[in-house]
């Protein structure tokens, strides 16, 4: 009995190892009607309290003739002769402009359009000529620090922003993808499908069958914030699959105490912290497409920079004067100052770095807005042109005597420390550009601040919160030399800040190579070697992507937060103190509210064995504070409302498309014989005894 | 659009089986058992063709192989069936108590049985095809013919009816034992699949108008070995369909 078992059992394992062993490739007919294309960003929908912005797709995903765009005599054609609508409209970078846009929205023969990015040989983009922003010309207003007084109007005369477009914040009821396809190839879209089916032939429309394009990026939100956080609410509810149609944007400000201060040696004097911040994000149309350059990542360099330098005299700043420096990166500025908002927030509230709890006790001590002495913002600061720096300040702080004289000691002691650098500083009536300062200002008029910025009037960054701004835009020699400066002048300010009538030490200079490398990291290639060392090797990046600036959502997935984490630990090791203790010492050790313990530097290819840093790095939420605020008034525009719509998934394929007639004939003549089979079966059925009489040789048998 | 072509291509492959299902077979349940179970048996023969094709396709066979040995083990499974439902006919008899038709004429059984065949092997070629046909897209972006839904309907339809005609030819040639129509039924089989290997060449008409030309000689084989006769034929287009109450009778 058992014998026989066992051999059934033989069989059977023979049987499937047979199966599991042969490559079963079956080969749909899909692949014969279908193409992918992968390499898409595609547009998506994001909601504030009152409006909704970006695309969506039906559900199903938006069905269209290709046809391509490339010149005005394309654009007639589409609109005036244009037979097949809904169309699909391949534009390349240069048209995807707001007039062009809004005239194939309004046409209503548009189902969707595809932003076609060809790259030479070079792999090098031939960037739409500039200026070029997606923004508004005055990107933040309804929620800044100038919403609802007499400086509200400088901005519409005299814009920040003059190349924005809007287009950011246009409802669009079709999907746009940005594809990037290389000439190496050839064009899949081009040459396989638009030259190939659709060309029209000196305006003759082209016939039947046609090339046509489905793009899928259903989006689950609608309508407004309020109105999809309720329609969540609600299917959490009901649903037995719950979920949310939509998440705040939201992420994580990290920020640098440069002393460690324990809540034990009591509280903090008032105004005795200086502040410097930088903007961490930037934003664009296309998930995943939003490096921010200039627009974010030259401030967040010169902010690490500084970082590095003033960990090498932190323990010079003796409390006299100053008794902390806090370097701050905020995330989501572009989206209404959502990260200065909320620290705003949550200063004023007794709660920032952390809620004080009795029965911790390695705790900061509370930091709130009047402990601010002075707060240095940088903004954009790639060099064009020339090596100025423009310090911004804020006229209604500055109607205030001591702020005013606090501030005018800022500007001439930034003055003083300029170096080779020119310092100007922009007119005290001149109100703040787009800023995180006006989310702090806003809450207190007291606090002396300016910004350091390589614009006086308008934006000198051609491609503010566009996908566009790249480093090929701001990529000169000098742009590290010239950051290391602006480095260096904060740096020496913030010393002799802190010591009044001593200077910096000669031998404390700016990290240029930190600077290329940081630079490098986030604006050419992810998978560098300094992210690799601060991750022990562990970064998974693909080589040759850029991480995206834009700020993503608290829930789901981590694509946003890696950057985050990666610039976490940079300022971990530029903050930090190297300790002489081994990895399990370094794991193990206490992190508290005060100290954290990084090991970096693990790193195969680099022959490290690593290195322990004890860090004052914290994060605190970037969310907007509407999110916590009970019975938030959404139309207030108090603080950021925006959340973004919870997808699926977003899929590009090309097919042909059958003529209707040929549909029409096929389907008629199933029908006829359909009808047709029916009549004769019936026939020789009803006649069967007839027709087939009973042989005689059936009969014998 | 694509829709209606969907509709179209099914109306044109299962059309004149959903016809011949309704009306010859769906009202004896004896027939509806039999039919379920050529079909089964049809599907014995495919797990019998995966499996040889399974270990052919690790030796890179050509599936030319892999058409012939599909064709031959559909035809043993055929003989099988034959030989269960002549097995079963004692059986069938006391089953059946209105309807004698099906104990008297062998070819109703042969009809039945090849239907069986005929329709499962229809749906299993077609049904993916048309899964694809729902749309958005048709065939032809990597220079397939547009047309490629229509002839693989034309295809399976032929085959569908190919497989009923074959049936009553075959059981008929056993019944009698003769070797002409049974050589027949294998050949043409084998001929017909083996120019479907000119499919991906795109030579659709030479595939298609010579199957239909072997369904019609098979056709009016399979009539004839059944009985029907021009002499027949004639009768009932004069005559008033009178029988049919007859039958009912019965």
């Amino acid at each position: 009995m058992a014998g026989i078992l066992n051999v059934k059992k033989v069989c059977w394992l023979l049987f499937s190892a047979l199966f599991l062993a042969t490559d079963l490739n079956g080969e749909r007919i899909t692949e014969k009607i279908y193409q992918r294309i992968d390499d898409g960003f595609s547009c998506f929908r994001r909601l504030n309290g009152t409006h909704q912005i970006g695309c969506s797709s039906s559900q199903s995903g938006n069905v269209g003739v290709v046809h391509y765009v490339g010149t005005k005599m394309d654009f007639d054609w589409l609109l005036e002769v244009g037979p097949d609508a809904p169309y699909v409209v391949l534009l390349p970078p240069d048209l995807f402009r707001r007039e062009n846009l809004m005239t194939l929205k309004n046409s209503g023969k548009v189902a969707g359009i595809v932003v076609l990015n060809q790259t030479d040989t070079t792999f090098h983009n031939p960037s739409p000529a500039p200026p070029y922003s997606n923004d508004l010309t005055c990107p933040n207003k309804i929620t800044g620090l100038y919403r609802n007084d007499a400086f509200s109007s400088y901005c519409d005369s005299n814009p920040w922003n003059p190349a924005g477009d809007a287009i950011l914040f246009e409802d669009f009821q079709f999907p746009i993808f940005f594809i990037n396809e290389t000439k190496l190839n050839q064009s899949v879209l081009l040459d396989d499908c638009y030259l190939k089916f659709n060309r029209p032939i000196e305006g003759t429309p082209p016939s039947y069958p046609l090339c046509a394009i489905e793009l899928k990026a259903f989006m689950w939100a609608a309508v407004d914030t309020p109105t999809c956080l309720r329609r969540g609410r609600l299917n959490m509810l009901l649903n037995p699959q719950p979920s949310e149609y939509c998440d705040p944007l939201g992420n994580v400000n990290i920020f640098v105490p440069v002393l460690a201060a324990n809540k034990s040696s009591g509280p903090i004097r008032n105004h005795s912290v200086i502040f410097v911040s930088a903007r961490m994000d930037s934003a664009s149309i296309f998930d995943g497409l939003s490096v921010g350059a200039d627009t974010a990542i030259t401030g967040m360099a010169t902010l690490i920079a500084i970082a590095d330098m003033i960990n090498k005299f932190k323990f010079n700043i003796t409390g006299q004067e100053i008794e902390n420096v806090f370097l701050v990166l905020f995330n989501g500025e572009a989206f209404d100052y959502i990260g200065s908002s909320r620290m705003a927030y949550d200063m004023t509230l007794g709660k920032f770095p952390k809620p004080l709890k009795d029965e911790i006790p390695s705790q900061s001590p509370l930091i709130g807005l009047e402990h601010v002495k002075y707060w240095i913002e940088l903004g954009s600061l790639a060099p064009h042109g020339d090596n100025k720096i423009y310090l911004h300040t804020d006229p209604k702080s500055r109607n205030d005597s001591r702020v005013n004289s606090n501030v005018m000691d800022l500007i001439n002691v930034l003055i003083k420390n300029k170096g080779n650098l020119t310092a100007e500083p922009v007119s005290a009536s001149i109100p703040l550009p787009p800023a995180s300062l006006q989310s702090f200002l806003k809450k207190d008029l007291s606090i002396p601040g300016l910004l350091i910025s390589n614009h006086k009037g308008a934006f000198t960054n051609q491609f503010y919160n566009n996908e566009w701004d790249t480093i090929q835009t701001i990529s000169s020699s000098k742009l590290s030399k010239h950051l290391a400066e602006v480095a260096h002048t904060v740096s020496a300010a913030i010393y002799e800040l802190a010591n009044p009538g001593d200077t910096m030490p000669p031998n404390i200079v700016a990290n240029v190579t930190l600077l290329e490398s940081t630079l490098e990291c986030y604006l050419v290639n992810a998978n560098c070697s300094l992210f690799s060392w601060l991750l022990n090797g562990r970064n998974n990046i693909a080589t040759g992507s850029i991480l995206p600036t834009y700020v993503g959502v608290t829930h789901g997935d981590g694509a946003y937060k890696a950057l985050s984490l990666r610039t976490r630990h940079l300022l971990a090791m530029v903050s930090g103190d190297p300790l002489d203790i081994n990895k399990t010492a370094c794991i193990n050790s206490d992190h508290n509210e005060i100290y954290h313990y990084y090991w970096m530097g693990e790193y195969e290819s680099n022959n490290s064995s690593g290195t322990c840093y004890r860090s004052t790095v914290k994060t605190s939420h970037a969310v907007s504070p509407a999110f916590e605020i009970e019975d938030y008034d959404w139309a207030s525009g108090e603080y950021s409302s925006w959340t973004e719509s919870r997808w699926e998934t977003f899929s590009v394929r090309i097919f042909l498309k059958a003529s209707s007639l040929q549909a029409v004939s096929i389907f008629v003549f199933g029908v006829v014989v359909l009808l047709l089979s029916f009549a004769v079966t019936y026939w020789v059925e009803t006649n069967s005894a007839l027709l087939f009489p009973p042989s005689p040789e059936a009969v014998a048998c | 659009m694509a829709l209606l072509e969907f509709f179209g291509c099914a109306f044109l492959a299962f059309g004149p089986p959903l016809a011949m299902f309704l009306l010859t077979i769906a009202k004896d349940p004896i027939r509806i058992i039999i039919l379920i179970a050529s079909a089964f048996f049809w599907l014995l023969a495919l797990l019998m063709s995966s499996l040889l094709w399974l270990v052919a396709n690790t030796l890179n066979s050509p599936i030319v192989v892999g058409v012939v040995f599909s064709v031959l083990f559909q035809e043993l499974f055929r003989y099988l069936i034959y030989l269960l439902l002549r097995k079963a006919e004692v059986g069938l008899k006391k089953l059946t108590e209105s309807d004698t038709a099906i104990i008297t004429n062998k070819n109703i059984l042969a009809y039945v049985s090849g239907l069986g065949f005929g329709i499962i092997s229809g749906t299993f070629s077609l049904v993916n095809v048309l899964a694809d046909a729902t749309g958005p897209g048709t065939v032809g972006l990597h220079g397939d013919s547009n047309l490629f839904f229509l002839t693989s309907s034309l295809t399976t339809l032929c085959f569908i009816l190919l497989h009923t005609a074959w049936g009553v030819l075959f059981f008929h040639a056993l019944d009698m034992k003769k070797f002409l129509p049974l050589i027949w039924v294998v050949t043409s089989h084998l001929l017909v699949s083996l120019l479907t290997l000119m499919n991906p060449s795109q030579l659709y008409l030479a595939t298609i108008l010579p199957a239909y030309a072997v369904l019609v000689v098979t056709a009016l084989w399979a009539a004839g070995a059944a009985g029907a006769s021009f002499t027949s034929l004639k009768k009932c287009l004069t005559s008033q369909p009178t029988t049919v109450q007859v039958r009912v009778e019965d």
